[in-house]
């Protein structure tokens, strides 16, 4: 054939790509070196605001056990890839493992995965950065000190706008010594740097260790993705009241390496609002909070200057009018461009709410049909981590879930 | 030429005469002509009253453009004009890759998108080696980096 679609010019290539779901681009590197080179152009990835981003469902095994590890991780589009939604989801793909799933996801950042890597004995071993869609990874360096791992709580990866570097986290304590410490890898250098202590860490007292351990994300470590500005956040919980309650936003700022914290909505004065859950909405921190006696009304708060207290403002309110106690369990995914809210209730079932018209619509996910209590936005990137680390020796190719 | 009943410069009855890089010249109406932004500045650069020339669009690409613009100038329903686009670019690939360079050549971005998503949807669903099929591309990886890239994602292969 003399007239072949690689005649096309890049740009009209990359408007093509950009109609194709996920699924279908991951096998679109598979077809020739040029169409290769155009999805991991680094300006590709820039568009990715373009694509709808993908849903993470990680399957634990067992909320109740001490290992809280993935037994199954889905990743999901919007059926056709609409940024809008549509009414179903279709798995892009899944991996599954049965006897020897290790990881845990702890974040995502610009279309990379950090994981945590759990032994048998469910103590972590490891910190790995993954491309799920290139099946790319980074091992990070070992933890110096061994008798640490055991205490080693949260990690996670982080961007630097101005220097371009990804920078990981970890904050840990020991068994003996409460003090939560943080030390900070750069990707691409050697080893970990120590950057002080956690400010305003409380340790869980005694009573609440075990469901801190079970679930330390929900309590004093919300990073799930709170990742905007150069930086990563979570709640400062107040665990010594008689109810759990949040009293600050802790940030870590990748780029300068300090902590920082700042306060919340004026609705947490009160003893009303108590569980809450943060998040990024079109660059700007997002936290979500119910009320304790009308479980029906979620709120939804916007820090709409970075950093400034004042400007939290009420965004939306969610007031299902649904009596029945099922509605104890909406928990919000995602704010989508259009307004509308991504919705998760209990550990099954996806909803999409117009706040103007106030409909719910109850989304078909597809065939994950399976427990799927933590739910990660990421973004879509098929960058190549050799750019992220400018060093082809340290990325590994080929993640097999089962490692 | 009717006289304009609009005050603004254009008329809605103005002919602009467009010429192919094999010469072939067709007259377009202007509210049609437009919609190419290209066109729109070579109008505006002063050649509205004579031929413009498009060096990079043959006649038989240029006459499917033609049809295009005209049909998106007329005033058709949505969902008339919906029909009307699924079966224009319902064409061969060769008739497809030529439209997509001429849209954009001309700049029609309307066009551009439904092309392209005609591009895309063809793409959907496939696996590798069946998009190298559908368009003629090479497969250019050695047998060492197919078996590294099947290593890599094998499930893209299924």
């Amino acid at each position: 054939m003399s007239c072949c679609i690689s005649i096309l010019p890049e740009h009209i290539l990359q408007s093509i790509f950009f109609k194709l779901p996920i699924a279908t681009l991951v096998r679109c590197r598979y077809v020739c070196k040029s169409w290769r080179h155009i999805l991991a152009d680094p300006n590709f990835a820039k568009l990715h605001g373009r694509f709808a981003n993908l849903l993470l469902f990680v399957d634990r095994k067992g909320l109740s056990s001490r290992l809280s590890r993935c037994r199954n991780l889905y990743f999901l589009e919007p059926e056709g890839g609409s940024i809008d939604y549509g009414k179903s989801l279709a798995t892009v793909f899944s991996w599954s493992s049965e006897l020897s799933s290790v990881f845990s996801v702890e974040n995502s950042c610009k279309g990379l995965l950090c994981l945590r890597r759990n032994n048998i004995d469910g103590l972590t071993d490891g910190i790995w950065i993954l491309n799920p869609l290139t099946g790319e990874y980074i091992i990070l360096p070992p933890h110096e000190d061994d008798q640490i791992r055991q205490y080693f709580y949260r990690c996670g990866l982080g961007f630097c706008p101005n220097t371009n570097l990804y920078k990981v986290i970890k904050m840990f304590h020991t068994r003996h010594d409460k003090t939560m410490n943080a030390e900070v890898y750069t990707l691409g250098t050697d080893e970990w740097r120590k950057i002080g202590v956690v400010p305003q860490y409380n340790a869980p007292r005694r009573d609440n260790l075990r469901s801190f351990t079970n679930a330390p994300c929900r309590y004093n470590w919300s990073l799930t993705n709170a990742s905007v500005n150069g930086s990563i956040h979570w709640l400062i919980m107040d665990m010594n009241g008689p109810r759990i309650r949040p009293i600050q936003m802790c940030a870590f700022d990748f780029e300068i390496e300090k902590f920082r914290s700042f306060g919340l909505p004026p609705i947490f004065q009160g003893d009303d609002y108590c569980w809450t859950e943060i998040g990024v909405v079109r660059e700007s921190l997002c936290i979500s909070c119910r009320n304790r006696f009308r479980l029906q009304v979620t709120e939804i708060w916007l820090m709409k200057e970075y950093g400034v207290e004042g400007s939290w403002t009420k965004m939306l309110v969610l007031d299902f009018r649904i009596d029945y106690f099922d509605s104890l369990d909406f928990r919000v995914v995602e704010l989508l461009e259009n307004g509308n809210v991504l919705l998760k209730r209990g550990y099954m079932t996806l909803f999409l709410y117009n706040p103007e018209t106030k409909v719910l619509v109850k989304m078909n996910n597809g065939r994950t049909q399976i427990p799927i209590p933590a739910a990660v936005v990421s973004k879509p990137s098929f960058a190549c981590l050799e750019d992220v680390v400018g060093d082809s020796s340290r990325v590994l190719k080929g993640f097999v879930w089962d490692h | 030429m009717a006289s304009s009943e609009s005050t603004t410069t254009s008329t809605t009855t103005k002919v602009l005469r467009l010429k192919s890089s094999d010469n072939e010249i067709f007259g377009v109406e202007e509210k049609a002509a437009l919609q190419s932004e290209t066109i729109k500045s070579l109008a505006e650069d002063g050649y509205s009253e004579d031929v413009i020339p498009l060096f990079n669009v043959e006649k038989k690409t240029l006459a499917k453009i033609v049809e295009w613009l005209n049909k998106h100038a007329s005033g058709s329903s949505k969902e008339e004009l919906k029909r009307w686009d699924a079966d224009f670019v319902d064409v061969d690939k060769d008739v497809l890759y030529d439209l997509l360079l001429a849209s954009n050549y001309l700049n029609i971005e309307v066009l551009l998108h439904q092309l392209a998503q005609k591009v895309a949807d063809m793409i959907k669903g496939k696996k590798p080696e069946e998009i190298r099929q559908l368009f003629g591309i090479k497969n250019d990886f050695t047998p060492e980096e197919e078996a590294e890239i099947r290593r890599e994602n094998a499930w893209a292969f299924e």
